[in-house]
């Protein structure tokens, strides 16, 4: 009896030993997470705070509804160029990832297409942005003589913009169940229908937020519109050779020139675009929640 | 036993030789079967046996599966399935699903879903009797009347089962598939469908896949057994249930 006793009580004391031991290192687990979590929005906190006080105070109603160049006009045509380029970006990237998301998860796709098609827009997620500019500068400009242009700033986009919306949309598509999916050929839908009547209304609000975070990132890029969009003081007169302004342009040369407005225009620009994307991310969010 | 008190019966469908296989298996292999009209027929075999794999390849729904090699013949009212375009197949042959899977859409939306993919442009009136007139076939009119813009997945799992198979209904197929369509409901809604599928066979040829053997007794005209992709035993009702084949007995031994 005694023997059984002391056994019991060694198995407790190790139970509690273990229950002890696994608290402590829950509590090392979470106060680090707090920790990462706190350097994350300080960081986050201070770009908004300096770019809200650098930027806030200097920007006028002139300095919105005017354009012109960074020493004395205002931004206007940056930030009509900056969601023309975003929108014709769309244009040329929602088709083919939402046709590619299809392709991919219909099962009677050829299995070798889609594993080529995921590891081409893994690979092409990687591309830096800088030589997909370079390409589009002389393959679409170059080549295509589309010129410095809205068109061609928008192809260099949706290539960015491409396998994030695409895998989005394919993870959105696989969310639905595969039942739904095979009912919905059993009661006599065709693939057409299977994609305009199930996959797509299903799949609504994956797409949104897809569109919403390629939009969000697309709106930040610089290096291939350099190459693509190039860069005008006035708003563009038409599809192709008129280049386009954009507002991470107006940052990066505003930053760059010896006036103190040029300054203003740089940080209001910076303002407008962080406010605009995280306004986006935060319609995004919320409509995913909604969900 | 084969089919012996069934000649006079007519059939609707006849499989001759259908072999369905992947590239390391062999699900259902060179199997023969009628089908007979308004009727209950139903496939049981132990899990794994090929029995939705069968149904399947009826609707021809395994043409959507690149990974499966089908031959052999499948003949719908003497006409090979091959020579039908697919969707016009699915219309005819209905198949209900083993879990409810109504779309997430108003009861009514749900029903008229099959009817809407066709792309034929009917007058109200006339979809509101073609829907009502499928909630009622499958029992569910009188229970659901006035609700119909309700959402179908809010439904009871009952509920949802039976309304998947108004919406298979609606279509006014000649043949309805059920792959286990009790399995997964509790017993009262179970009672339903059962109840359901015995009413059904007057306008309806009715295929029925189970390993319940309960369910079997209770509604079967003709039972099926099928055992590693090969028909083992067909007989009516009672046939089968008497019959001696050592397969039938084991299986009905571990059934029960």
């Amino acid at each position: 009896m005694r023997v059984t006793n002391s056994y019991v009580g060694k198995q407790e004391e190790l139970k509690w030993k273990k229950v002890s031991t696994r608290k402590i290192k829950d509590k090392i687990a979470n106060g680090l997470s707090y920790v990462v979590l706190g350097a994350m929005i300080a960081i986050l906190a201070s770009i908004f705070i300096y770019i809200l006080n650098a930027g806030a105070s200097h920007v006028t109603w002139k300095m919105l509804s005017t354009y012109g160049n960074t020493s004395s006009g205002g931004v206007l045509n940056a930030i009509v160029g900056t969601w023309m380029l975003v929108g014709m970006g769309l244009l040329f990237s929602i088709p083919p990832s939402l046709l590619g998301a299809l392709y991919i998860v219909n099962a009677k796709s050829n299995g070798t297409i889609s594993m080529a098609a995921r590891l081409f827009t893994d690979v092409l997620t990687s591309v830096p942005s800088i030589v997909i500019g370079l390409f589009a500068y002389l393959v679409l400009v170059i080549k295509f003589g589309m010129g410095l242009s809205l068109v061609a700033g928008g192809l260099a986009l949706s290539v960015m913009m491409l396998p994030y919306l695409l895998r989005i949309i394919e993870i959105s598509f696989r969310n639905i169940p595969k039942e739904q999916i095979e009912n919905a050929y059993a009661l006599g839908a065709d693939d057409i229908r299977v994609a305009s009547r199930v996959y797509l209304p299903q799949a609504k609000v994956g797409i949104l937020s897809g569109i919403l975070l390629a939009v969000s990132i697309s709106a930040g890029e610089t290096a291939q519109l350099i190459y693509s969009a190039g860069f005008n003081n006035a708003l563009p007169t038409g599809f192709l050779h008129s280049e386009v302004a954009y507002l991470t342009y107006v940052v990066w040369t505003g930053i760059n020139e010896p006036t103190a407005y040029s300054h203003y225009v740089a940080f209001a620009s910076a303002m407008i675009l962080i406010l605009s994307v995280t306004g986006l991310i935060i319609i995004s969010k919320y409509i995913v929640r909604r969900k | 036993m084969e089919e012996k008190s069934v000649e006079k019966v007519e059939k609707i469908i006849e499989i001759e030789k259908l072999k369905v296989e992947t590239k390391d298996k062999v699900i259902l292999d060179e199997v023969d079967l009628n089908i007979f009209k308004n009727s209950v027929n139903t496939i049981v075999g132990p899990s794994g046996s090929g029995k939705s794999t069968l149904l399947k390849s009826l609707n021809r729904l395994l043409d959507m599966d690149t990974s499966m090699d089908v031959s052999g013949d499948v003949l719908f009212e003497k006409r090979n399935i091959r020579d039908f375009d697919p969707v016009e197949l699915r219309r005819e042959i209905g198949l209900v699903f083993q879990k409810p899977n109504p779309f997430p859409m108003s009861i009514y939306d749900n029903v008229a879903f099959g009817l809407r993919i066709q792309g034929k442009k009917l007058k109200k009136e006339d979809m509101d009797k073609m829907i009502n007139q499928a909630l009622g076939d499958a029992d569910l009119y009188e229970e659901l009347e006035g609700k119909l813009k309700q959402s179908g997945t809010s439904l009871s799992g009952g509920q949802q089962q039976r309304l998947c198979i108004a919406r298979a209904l609606v279509l006014r197929p000649k043949v309805l598939m059920f792959d286990e369509p009790t399995s997964a409901l509790d017993p009262i809604a179970k009672g339903k469908i059962v109840d359901l599928i015995r009413a059904l066979k007057q306008k309806y040829t009715v295929i029925l896949v189970t390993h319940d053997m309960n369910l079997t007794r209770r509604i079967s005209d003709y039972t099926n057994l099928i055992y590693d992709g090969k028909f083992v035993a067909k007989g009516t009702g009672s046939e089968f249930f008497e019959s001696e084949i050592e397969e039938v007995r084991t299986f009905l031994e571990e059934a029960d």
